[in-house]
């Protein structure tokens, strides 16, 4: 494998100077395909059946998963050996505990989260105080709940529910917090209603407008996000909200929400939607407190189809947790996803149920983590059909 | 022809720039004696247009230019704003929501893209890939695909659409869109310094050494693919066509990139977007001088962009806004996004007026399509679209005056029209029903 390359280097440096060998060679190394892709063969192409992935790819996907990264000098000399597969537990551990594994904190919390949008976010300045040092604190918070709560062995549930989060005197005063001084994110008792993803400031302006709160986005956002349960997409036709108001009295955007919701076609996928992101109307579009909305008075009160009802981000918290398998299961699926690099297919829903019953009711967030690396899909592969 | 490189035009301090007239001793060649040839720039706009004020009353050569227009008056001549226009393959054909990401796909390949959030996207060619295959191998580059907005390749962009559609708007395959570059100092320094310093021998070598590079992991790469399941083999194959792509261009012979009066490099616009789209079209203005590449397409925003353009008044989102419910206070803040965009395509139309070249300038041998491939963003429509062809194409194009075509006219009759301008013997392109006449 490695020959090739060092020939190039070789060939270069005869035509030139050594230095240029050498960076031909590295050259060719950068825009290699076993560089560039994680090369998994499959000894028989045309068998669709499984079979283990190798030693050393078994690394490879295992680095990738904990520290978006290639394996280091441990991981590959346990595979030379043959040794990787018997001692995956113990590696495991080492990966969770290395400093590295803090990229898997930032890239999956990122992306199951959708805070990868933050970057994008715009809220209307004449309305939302916002600036960069807020955008940052809110991503950084997020990030070390979810380090934090895996670190320190605790339960998944309690990305839900936390009594603690994390500031800086920037999203402190941004959360009405006295106390916190300087650029240093640090762990605070959580103010009433922000324990938990549900009050993370940069949740909630990912799920909002640049110049109002999205209770639609938000409910969309807890139901495909901590629920794996994504309403459909709208049908035909059914894109446009119509926000024409009642110029006689102006409407709470939960009134209009309402009239729209009249509509049985729209109510079908709406009346599971909002109620959620009504919950949460007391967070304004950049996630700060608020008691009303334009002048308004708030409403946060939900009702789900099937009679349930609750108030506010609290109410919406305790219906969550009378739902924990589902949100342990859809975590569970979500690191399945992120740790493959694939999407879900029909063969994992039984698997991800067996890991979730092996783990019993309130399984730990790390032990979520180390789930997926003894499933099936992770340990294994098969040749992929031909595309049409 | 004198050796004056880019440090000459360039000394002082990092940035700073002569102003110096474009001296016919530089040019190439080729084209102080030939016609110059024809270059091709494709403009793609999210979200639909307020039609009221963007689509003049009268038709022919006698029109008032519609308060979105306007600043096109300087160019009047080199306008034909074109009503009438449709793109079937954008309408939904019973795959549901997803428009926004399906027009992307469909504005220059007029196909319907098949609606997946997973790996087996298809969707068809793109026009200026079409083209980039026929007059490509003459210019250094094929073609030059330029955006603002980041592009993801993967994901669930738009109600089950891949975000490989919305992100992409050239496509070289039905299953491979052509990605786009969106910072322009990058693609300024990569198109325009590259091989800075070096004389002609050590270029040579240079590209030597790149070629044997490429040769290095082709043969890797084909050694990898016989022990590839099928779905993987295609992904690989596509690796390979892009390192065979790259060793073409090597084989070709060195362009000087030091022709042309020079421009500020990019300051890499954080923040201004019509900083950021100026630095674009500079950028096309200077990639089609300089003869670098012939063919070229520039996505304003990805397709359904929210963007806030709150530097114009209007802080809502972009695709929130298109979604107006009539109202005519979003119609209004709509139509202000639109003119923005046609404030920067005017400031295009006059750097390309501003370079002379053959018996014109570098507008009279240019055409520009500038457009959405939805007309309303409340409807969702796609007949009758708003598009502009700015440029006079050599004298293939008249120019001044406001067409409009039968209903249903596909957009891909003006493609069609285009390609065959360009010399490409093409019969049909997309769904066209035959290449549109009167221009």
């Amino acid at each position: 494998e490695v020959e090739a390359y060092a020939l190039l280097a070789r060939d270069v440096a005869a035509d030139g100077t050594f230095e240029q060998g050498l960076r031909a060679g590295l050259q060719a190394a950068l825009v290699s395909p076993h560089f560039l892709y994680k090369v998994e063969v499959d000894p028989d192409p045309a068998s669709p059946s499984p079979h283990p992935v190798t030693e050393h790819e078994l690394a490879v996907r295992l680095a990738y998963y904990l520290w978006s990264g290639p394996p280091d000098e441990r991981l590959r000399a346990l595979a030379d050996a043959g040794r990787l597969r018997a001692g995956l537990a113990g590696e495991v551990d080492r990966l969770l505990d290395d400093p590295r594994a803090a990229r898997f904190v930032e890239q999956f919390v990122g992306q199951w989260l959708q805070l990868r949008r933050l970057a994008d976010a715009s809220p209307d300045p004449d309305r939302f105080p916002w600036d960069e040092g807020l955008r940052e604190a809110m991503r950084l918070e997020s990030e070390l709940l979810f380090e934090a709560v895996l670190r320190e062995g605790r339960g998944a549930l309690d990305l839900l529910d936390a009594p603690f989060t994390f500031v800086d005197e920037r999203l402190a005063r941004h959360y009405g917090l006295d106390g916190v001084a300087g650029p240093r994110l640090r762990r605070v008792a959580a103010p009433p209603g922000r324990g938990g993803l549900l009050g993370h400031a940069g949740v909630l302006t990912v799920t909002s407008n640049p110049t109002r709160t999205s209770p639609v986005k938000r409910g969309k956002w807890v139901l495909e996000v901590l629920l794996d349960d994504p309403p459909p997409p709208p049908l035909p036709g059914m894109d446009s909200l119509d926000e024409a108001h009642d110029a006689a009295r102006p409407l709470t955007l939960r009134e209009r929400l309402e009239r729209h919701r009249q509509d049985p076609a729209c109510a079908r996928c709406h009346l599971r939607m909002d109620p959620l992101g009504f919950g949460l109307e007391r967070f304004d579009a950049v996630g700060a407190w608020r008691e009303q909305d334009e002048g308004l008075p708030i409403d946060d009160t939900g009702a789900l189809p099937g009679g349930l009802t609750f108030e506010g981000v609290d109410g919406l918290r305790g219906y969550l947790r009378g739902r924990s398998r589902d949100l342990a299961r859809a975590l569970a699926k979500k690191l399945m996803v992120y740790g493959l690099g694939r999407g879900p297919v029909a063969a994992d829903e039984g698997a991800l149920d067996a890991l979730l019953d092996a783990l019993g009711p309130d399984p730990g967030l790390a032990d979520l983590v180390v789930g997926v690396t003894r499933l099936d899909a992770f340990q294994k592969r098969r040749a992929a059909k031909g595309g049409r | 022809m004198s050796e004056l490189t880019r440090r000459t035009f360039l000394r002082g301090a990092a940035g700073a720039t002569l102003g110096l007239p474009l001296l016919e001793s530089l040019l190439p060649a080729a084209r102080a004696s030939e016609r110059p040839p024809l270059r091709l720039l494709f403009v793609f706009l999210p979200n639909g247009v307020h039609m009221p004020a963007w689509t003049p009353e009268r038709v022919g050569g006698d029109f008032a230019l519609p308060p979105t227009l306007e600043p096109l008056a300087p160019y009047r001549r080199q306008l034909t704003v074109l009503s009438g226009l449709t793109l079937d393959g954008a309408r939904d054909h019973g795959d549901g929501p997803g428009d926004h990401a399906r027009a992307g796909g469909a504005f220059l390949t007029g196909a319907h893209p098949r609606k997946t959030d997973g790996a087996d996207i298809h969707n068809g060619v793109s026009v200026d890939q079409v083209l980039a295959q026929a007059i490509g191998p003459a210019t250094p580059l094929p073609s030059l695909e330029l955006g603002c907005d980041p592009s993801a390749q993967g994901g669930n962009c738009d109600s089950g659409y891949s975000c490989a559609y919305s992100s992409n708007i050239a496509w070289s395959s039905p299953t491979t869109p052509v990605a786009k570059e969106i910072d322009p100092r990058a693609v300024f320094e990569r198109l325009f310094l590259d091989g800075e310093g070096l004389t002609p021998d050590q270029r040579a070598r240079r590209d030597r050494q790149r070629a044997s590079v490429l040769d290095v992991v082709l043969e890797d790469a084909k050694r990898v693919r016989g022990r590839l399941g099928q779905g993987d083999r295609r992904k690989l194959e596509e690796y390979m066509d892009a390192v065979r792509a790259l060793e073409k261009r090597l084989g070709k012979p060195q362009r000087r990139r030091s022709e042309g009066p020079p421009v500020a490099p990019p300051t890499g616009a954080a923040g201004d977007y019509g900083e950021h789209i100026r630095r674009m079209y500079d950028i096309v203005r200077l990639a089609f001088q300089t003869d670098t590449t012939r063919v070229a397409t520039f996505m304003t925003a990805n397709a359904g962009s929210n963007r806030s353009y709150r530097f114009l008044g209007v802080p809502e989102g972009h695709h929130d806004l298109s979604h107006h419910g009539r109202d005519p206070e979003r119609q209004a803040k709509l139509q202000r996004i639109n003119r923005f965009q046609v404030e920067q395509l005017a400031y295009l139309l006059g750097q390309l007026a501003a370079v002379e070249e053959g018996r014109g300038t570098l507008l009279d041998h240019t055409l520009v399509v500038f457009g959405s491939a939805i007309r309303d963003g409340d409807a969702h429509d796609h007949h009758d679209l708003p598009v502009l062809l700015c440029g006079r194409g050599g004298g293939s194009v008249q120019g001044g005056r406001h067409l409009r075509f039968a209903q249903e006219t596909p957009l891909c009759n003006l493609y069609l029209a285009l390609l065959q301008r360009a010399g490409v013997r093409a019969t049909s392109f997309g769904d066209s029903r035959g290449a549109l006449e009167g221009l």
